[in-house]
């Protein structure tokens, strides 16, 4: 039979002032099971806490009831003082007479009228609180990091250098990411590839880390410290134990007029290629779906020149499964694609470019040799538009978000340009200058004051070609005239989308993404590296536009979380977890369906009901998965799923504790506790 | 926030006479209950009618919890969960106003007044709109009066 | 029926099924009744008219041989919600489908003195939901016998008078239910011949904790009838056995048919049983569902 004591906080005069706790304390002593009630001056105290520990022992307590401030604040304070005394810790119940109590009232009667029923409410709780442990799960301590850009990079080297092997997967051919397209980065100007490659040759060479590239995830099993992830490794059609890299093959390859993806279209490549020259792995791939012998059966080139033989034409994709005890997700960003903006004729005229174009173009490895000129004629542009904002913080596209970047790189572009153009001239269209982080305003003043770039307040709605020269029409919405430009070139400001494929990722991880495709973090504050599926975390711009020093934070926050997951041999998780009755369960599997973690899986069992030998298939709940949100209890029809520390019967109780007897009705036997 | 305050002042109890409703509210851990935790720490008043059984999230509220409370005494139940797209489980307050949407009909085609089921979503940082909830749904339960249903 | 009887003695002869679940003759009201025919020279006895009332899909969970069963399409709904919840999967049974011009009203039958079926059936004497019926011809059959039926203009709307009858205020409207609910016996009729009632234990028998009172008084028959309208939110597809089956004729599906519709305009046209990859709607969300009632 449950023995209740239940110990009444005066909280000092923030309770005892507004609630006559010495009368709370002696009407709940007449509640059924209530063997001791007392009160005190400050329960959380050392005296206070004593109090409880001495009562337990004297009164043989099996459960406590604390009646005080909000167990948001002192639960935790409290399951240990009776844990310390021997009582399991989550035989504790609090009452919370303060916060929703002494603190909002001040009708000392009512006051206390109502802290009476709270704890009536509570003691009736308490006598069907039962025993729980702690869950203990065993950890694989393996990690896996997806997308080899920058973030990707840095999460895996953190968590190596912590001594925990690391699995990169990178959907390339190479590793590196978007960061080393670029030129050179703000508010510093330092060149990207110089301090990126340092990094990725770090990451190839770390005994810890084994890079998959071309490869992605096909499907992630498992749960927090025990994943299973299965990655299929797209066929390379190059042996890489036996290529050295010498680019015989890349040379004499005989189709050799496929757009580049790395110099973002400005420049060709050949159908096999390896992306850029300082690639990791420094092994090349063949794009099927332009190479001469795919299409077509004959060539063979490659093969027949390349010195070791390790060209491969009947490499198929293979599947490996890697166990895994964390998932840190780092896929990055797409750009914004700027075909569908009709009015800027992204695509039709050629001195039109993206972003990352012109980083290609002041890339000092681009195709011009780092020589900015106009893609149309090959000429030095005198003038040259820059225009922010485009396909971002615009609802007409869906995209209402700030992507973070684009001020600042346009701010960069015009400081390249001044410098390496000479006697060029910038202009910028902007909305608002966003120029947020360490070094960037004054990096801005920069470009406006040292390096020349004028800046105008204003959307462009219309660029054309007019002989020659590419007019930008707008207004300049501070001095409110209208504006027509006539340009050598126009910068186009993308911004940041998700990438493509982000969905699907998504849903192989169960992890939510919002409307935008960007994974959400567990809390936007709090928890901002987190997924809420435990065990993946978020690094980089796949949770949102970030600049790289924001990346490489986060990737970091996201190491030292994986890290800190790996210190123990197990992980320890609160107990209130979803159960399953086998008696009661039908299958019917309502609780998947509604499962935000994908916590619910298939059991064979059998059972004996009516003496007969039943075999059936129901629901088990994945203590590793599971968080204790309870949606699949209630929506459960027999009932058969419950969740431990708010059980139905807990719950109930409280119900009918809640206007005592006044108005009962209910036939239900009294007291379960014999 | 002043409208909540003046009318947890005004209606103090020697002050009134008749009907007091009960009210159960089914707080979320997660936003409502520390919302109406904040209210506390802000000393932001309110009636005294409700009083709260945490549960993790609305979503784990069984439609026959709202029932139960309503048989055994309760005049009115209010469900209070975090806001669309804040659950911390994600997705389970749109579950909830799912159920107790349907709940709700349920009331209406079998003769109980829907209004004496409540839901709101309060944040945690909401400690002044929880004040201003518990004082609209005991005004609205008090005009309903004593529930004589089942 | 001829082609019924053929194609069901195939089946049985070629092993394809352990038992085919059809309808036989039989002298009372509705003049049919449930035939499970395991040998082929039984396939005789199998017929199909307008007394062929019962929803012989509630034979199919636990049944433990492989059936072939005949189902109408309106009942063939519950097997596409079945399936949704995992407990029969589309090819544990054959399904033989046939065309439904309406079935008979069995208690217009017995009170009317009825001695056999009548030869053509009129709307009178059909039951209610046939008149709105949608789904003459089974879909999804495996085998489909007979003719199928040309799609007749629906007689009435599917809910129709439930607005009104709903417009009553609060409290007529518990005195109806209360009053009605008073009848009940508490026999379970509607919830043992529902084909959607599969729970090992209904929540009804759980005591710990008690979430609905046993004893026949009339709160609790109140309580234990909204409980299975939540039950039936949703899932239920009117195939209308729980009124036929109700010894004290409560009129079940007035309730639930008006959740049917609240659900049909809330949740974007959802009827159970549709359409099997959309999911139950209390098993679903929409981010844009109404919100008109939260504070």
């Amino acid at each position: 039979m449950a023995r209740i004591g239940v110990f009444v906080c005066w909280c000092g005069s923030n309770i005892a002032g507004t609630v006559d706790v010495k009368k709370v304390a002696e009407e709940v002593s007449k509640l059924p099971y209530v063997v001791y009630s007392t009160d005190y001056k400050y329960m959380c105290s050392d005296p206070g806490q004593n109090m409880i520990k001495e009562a337990i022992k004297e009164h043989r307590l099996t459960g406590v009831v604390v009646s005080a401030c909000s167990p948001r604040m002192h639960e935790v304070t409290f399951r240990r003082t009776v844990q310390e005394e021997g009582v399991n810790p989550y035989m504790m119940e609090m009452a919370n007479i303060r916060e929703h109590c002494s603190w909002v009232h001040d009708d000392m009667e009512e006051a206390t009228e109502k802290a009476i029923e709270l704890v009536r409410m509570a003691v009736a709780k308490a006598v069907e609180l039962e025993p729980m442990e702690k869950i203990e799960v065993p950890v694989t301590k393996r990690a896996l990091v997806i997308g080899g850009g920058i973030a990707g990079i840095q999460a895996a080297l953190d968590i190596a250098d912590g001594g925990v092997e690391v699995i990169l997967v990178e959907k390339s051919p190479s590793i590196g990411g978007k960061m080393s397209q670029l030129d050179e980065t703000f508010p510093t100007l330092d060149c990207s590839q110089c301090i990126l490659t340092p990094k990725m040759v770090d990451a190839a060479q770390h005994p810890n880390i084994k890079i998959y590239s071309y490869a992605e995830l096909e499907e992630l099993d498992g749960f927090i410290g025990n994943f299973q992830a299965r990655i299929r490794q797209k066929a390379r059609s190059v042996d890489m134990e036996l290529c050295n890299g010498c680019g015989d093959c890349w040379n004499k390859c005989p189709q050799k007029k496929i757009p580049s993806e790395f110099e973002a279209g400005m420049s060709d490549r050949a159908a096999i290629y390896v992306p850029f020259p300082q690639a990791i792995p420094n092994t090349p791939v063949i794009d099927r779906e332009n190479c001469i012998y795919f299409q077509s059966g004959k060539c063979g080139v490659c093969a027949k020149i390349c010195p070791t033989g390790a060209i491969s034409y009947d490499q198929s994709d293979e599947f490996i499964t890697e166990e895994v005890g964390a998932v840190v997700v780092a896929t990055g960003y797409d750009l914004f694609n700027t075909d569908v903006i009709g009015e800027y004729g992204y695509g039709e005229i050629p001195d039109v470019i993206s972003g990352l174009q012109f980083e290609r173009l002041s890339s000092a490895s681009g195709p011009t040799e780092g020589k900015i000129v106009r893609p149309s004629d090959g000429k030095k542009p005198e003038e040259v538009a820059f225009i922010c904002c485009v396909g971002s913080r615009d609802d007409k596209y869906g995209r209402p978000y700030c992507s973070r970047i684009c001020c600042m790189y346009t701010a960069k572009h015009a400081i390249l340009l001044h410098h390496k153009s000479h006697g060029s001239q910038a202009y910028v269209f902007y909305i608002d200058v966003r120029a947020g982080g360490k070094g960037y305003e004054e990096f801005l003043r920069r470009a406006t004051e040292e390096e020349g770039a004028i800046y105008m307040r204003g959307r462009v709605s219309r660029l054309y070609r007019d002989n020659g020269k590419v007019v930008v029409k707008g207004a300049d919405t501070l001095s409110g005239a209208q504006i027509e430009l006539h340009c050598d070139m126009v910068v186009l400001a993308n911004g940041i989308t998700a990438s493509p494929g982000a969905e699907e990722l998504a849903r192989k991880l169960s992890i939510s993404y919002d409307e935008y495709g960007f994974y959400s973090e567990a809390h936007p504050k709090l928890r901002p590296v987190e997924t809420n599926t435990a065990g993946i975390y978020l690094a980089g711009c796949c949770q949102a536009p970030k600049d790289i020093p924001d990346s490489v934070s986060q990737a970091s926050a996201a190491a030292s979380k994986v890290l800190a997951l790996f210190s123990g041999d197990f992980l320890t998780r609160e107990p209130n977890i979803a159960e399953v009755n086998p008696f009661t369960c039908t299958g019917c599997f309502t609780c998947r369906e509604v499962c935000p973690y994908d916590a619910i899986d298939e059991e064979e069992v059998t059972v004996h009901i009516d003496g007969k030998k039943v075999t059936r298939t129901i629901a088990r709940v994945n203590l590793g998965k599971c968080q204790g949100c309870g949606i699949c209890c209630a929506v459960c029809r027999s009932n058969a799923i419950n969740l431990k520390g708010t059980k139905d019967l807990q719950i109930f109780r409280q119900i009918k504790a809640f206007t005592g007897s006044e108005k009962e009705k209910s036939d239900e036997p009294v007291g379960s506790k014999k | 926030m002043a409208d909540a305050e003046t009318t947890a002042k005004t209606k103090k109890k020697a002050d009134r006479t008749g009907f007091e409703p009960h009210i159960i509210g089914f707080l979320c851990n997660w936003c409502t209950y520390a919302g109406a935790d904040l209210a506390g720490t802000s000393r932001i008043g309110y009636p005294t009618n409700i009083k709260a059984v945490r549960v993790p999230c609305s979503g784990r509220v069984d439609a026959m919890y709202v029932i139960n409370a309503l048989k055994n005494g309760a005049d009115g139940v209010l469900v209070s969960g975090c806001h669309p797209g804040d659950c911390h489980y994600n997705q389970g307050n749109y579950y909830a106003r799912r159920r107790f949407m349907i709940l709700r009909e349920i009331f209406s085609a079998m003769g109980i007044n829907p209004e004496r089921l409540q839901m709101s979503w309060c944040s945690a940082a909401e400690g002044a709109k929880w004040a201003q909830i518990v004082a609209q749904v005991t005004e609205k339960i008090r005009e309903l009066g004593p529930f004589e249903g089942i | 029926m001829e082609q019924l009887i053929q194609e069901a003695k195939k089946l049985l002869e070629e092993n394809k099924v352990d038992v085919v679940i059809g309808y036989r003759s039989s002298p009372l009201p509705p003049f049919t009744r449930p035939a499970f025919i395991r040998r082929p020279e039984d396939c005789e006895q199998l017929v199909f008219n307008c007394g062929s009332v019962y929803n012989l899909t509630r034979y199919l969970i636990g049944l433990g041989e492989k059936p072939a069963i005949v189902v109408k399409g309106c009942e063939q709904r519950g097997l596409v919600v079945l399936e949704q919840e995992n407990m029969l999967p589309r090819d544990s049974y054959l399904l033989i489908g046939v065309g439904c011009s309406g079935q008979v009203d069995e208690r217009k039958l017995r009170e009317g003195g009825f001695d056999r079926l009548p030869e053509q059936l009129s709307d009178e004497l059909m039951a209610d939901k046939c008149l709105y019926c949608d789904q003459h011809n089974t879909p999804d059959a495996d085998i489909f016998v007979g003719d199928e039926v040309e799609s007749v203009e629906p007689r009435t709307e599917r809910y129709a008078g439930l607005d009104e009858f709903f417009a009553q205020d609060y409290e007529e409207l518990y005195h109806h239910w209360t009053e009605v609910f008073s009848r009940c016996i508490r026999c379970y009729a509607c919830r043992n011949i529902c084909p959607l009632c599969y729970c090992e234990q209904c929540i009804s028998y759980v005591n710990m904790p008690q979430w609905l009172p046993r004893s026949v008084a009339d709160n609790n028959n109140y309580l234990f009838h909204m409980r299975r309208v939540l039950c039936m939110a949703g899932r239920c597809i009117d195939c209308g056995e729980c009124e036929r089956a109700c010894p004290v004729d409560i009129p079940l599906r007035t309730l639930y048919k008006r959740i049917a519709q609240k659900i049909e305009g809330f949740f974007y046209g959802y009827r159970a049983g549709n359409n099997r990859e959309q999911l139950p709607p209390l098993q679903d969300f929409n981010k844009d569902d109404s919100a008109d009632f939260i504070l």
